[in-house]
């Protein structure tokens, strides 16, 4: 085992990557500075889609202490370690509202009206707070632009958790026109998006 | 009977599927078309990225204070239980062509295979205590490495092989499915071997088999199938066939025990070699 100095200044500068290779080491300070760095944003992302604080906070939960079991379920070819770990909230949260039966139902807050009452993640290290906080502004900026009907019906999809089929239903549209509105909505983000990208 | 679709038809449903919208028919479609299809594969790749930025886009609340001391004690609480890294985490070990040189190939390709099953026992022992029979059986199997075959023992010198390369490199080869399994794809260039190690490969069907793939383009190139009776394998591989280089190697499961010369289904595991 490496010698572990609780050096919170050495661990506030390290790269998530480099957190994540002590994680193997069984590194309990890396860990506290993950949970440090990212938890407010796992906590919003599952928080967002099953709408509810304990169910959240269990979710918190399981997937710090998943990430400390099985670090090596990150590599750096799934993308950026933010990313990563959001979307397998998401996923995590998904599948949470689906095994329970329950749909919430949408709420269609705009992107501009998000940012604005809502700062982005804040995490220990000002450098990657600033790199967050730009790749947030792009992607809100990205669905700001989309199409009212586009972006709601991608944020019930993703958000929600809801079939296409059952997005026809709840919005009475054809399932053609909803299949179509996430396809255009979609092509124009990965234009936007582009440069965040890294797959 | 429905006509297979084609890639334009598939490429309109990859984004509903990214965005975990697809139906079940429509799902289908896609996981067997991208199994044959490496074009629409990186399309579904692309758009599986863009849907993961989604999620950066949340409206952020701070995270209950409670909540840190309460994992990071069930987080000592489970170092204190021995928990420990993955076996092929552990198995990156510089010194490897040092302790070469002092036990000759051979031998020292036993040790690496016999550590190997020590750490997999390890694991099982950390994991849960209730698999004391599997820890058994890979225990005899460990005690009992002097009758191993000449198969094992090849395969064992093939890993050393691989391993003792500096330059080796590594991929992880990623599920479909959330339940479906870990791999690792670890290979030299330069010595033209490679191995794949597996661990929680759901179990087979009967007369069901697992196969190996090099995806080059269009070009699939069959490799090892293979049978796994308690989610783990330890495949190897001669890389000197390849006339081209690949663009990333699947798993599928196929009906022929021999093997099929084309996947049949859709990947049960990819991984993609794009930045190696």
């Amino acid at each position: 085992m490496p010698n572990v100095s609780p050096n919170d200044e050495l661990y506030r500068e390290m790269s998530d990557e480099e957190l994540m290779q002590r994680l193997v080491l069984r590194d309990l300070e890396a860990f506290r500075a993950l949970y440090s760095r990212y938890s407010s944003l796992v906590y919003s992302a599952a928080l967002r889609v099953v709408r509810d604080a304990q169910i959240a906070e269990d979710m918190v939960q399981e997937i710090f202490l998943r990430l400390w079991r099985k670090p090596e379920s990150y590599t750096a070819q799934r993308g950026k370690f933010a990313t990563w770990l959001t979307s397998v909230t998401r996923n995590r949260a998904v599948d949470e509202v689906r095994s329970r039966g329950r749909r919430f139902r949408h709420e269609t807050a705009s992107p501009e009206e998000a940012e604005r009452e809502l700062p982005g993640p804040e995490t220990d290290n000002p450098a990657l707070t600033a790199e967050l906080a730009d790749q947030r502004r792009l992607i809100l900026t990205a669905l700001s632009r989309l199409p009212a009907e586009q972006r709601q019906t991608i944020e019930m999809a993703y958000f929600g958790g809801l079939t296409q089929q059952e997005i026809s239903e709840r919005l009475g549209q054809p399932l053609g026109t909803v299949k179509t509105r996430i396809r255009l909505g979609m092509q124009k983000l990965r234009a936007a998006l582009t440069p965040e990208l890294r797959w | 009977m429905v006509d297979k679709m084609d890639c334009d038809q598939i490429r309109e449903l990859l984004d509903g599927y990214a965005l975990g919208a697809a139906d079940i028919a429509d799902s289908k479609a896609i996981e067997e078309h991208v199994a044959d299809c490496i074009r629409c594969w990186d399309e579904l790749s692309s758009s599986q990225a863009t849907a993961a930025l989604l999620a950066l886009a949340v409206p952020i609340e701070d995270a209950p204070s409670r909540l840190e001391e309460r994992i990071l004690a069930q987080a000592r609480r489970q170092s204190k239980r021995g928990d420990r890294p993955p076996f092929w985490q552990r198995l990156r070990i510089g010194t490897w062509p040092a302790t070469a040189g002092a036990f000759g190939v051979v031998s020292v390709a036993a040790l690496v295979l016999s550590g190997l099953l020590h750490f997999q026992v390890q694991d099982l022992k950390d994991q849960n205590s209730d698999l004391k029979s599997q820890m058994q059986t890979a225990t005899a199997r460990f005690e009992n490495s002097s009758a191993q075959t000449s198969s094992q023992l090849a395969d064992q010198t093939v890993m050393f092989s691989v391993l003792s390369d500096d330059a080796h490199k590594d991929v992880e080869v990623t599920a479909a499915s959330s339940n479906g399994g870990e791999a690792y794809y670890t290979w030299s260039p330069s010595k033209a071997l490679g191995f794949v190690l597996c661990d929680g490969l759901p179990s087979l069907a009967a007369g069901k088999v697992y196969q190996l793939w090099f995806v080059a383009g269009a070009t699939m190139y069959a490799l090892k199938p293979f049978l796994s009776t308690d989610g783990k394998c330890e495949v190897t591989m001669d890389l000197s066939f390849l006339d081209e280089r690949p663009d990333g190697i699947g798993i599928t499961v196929e009906d022929t025990p021999g093997g099929s010369t084309r996947p049949s289904t859709p990947w049960v595991m990819y991984g993609s070699f794009a930045g190696n």
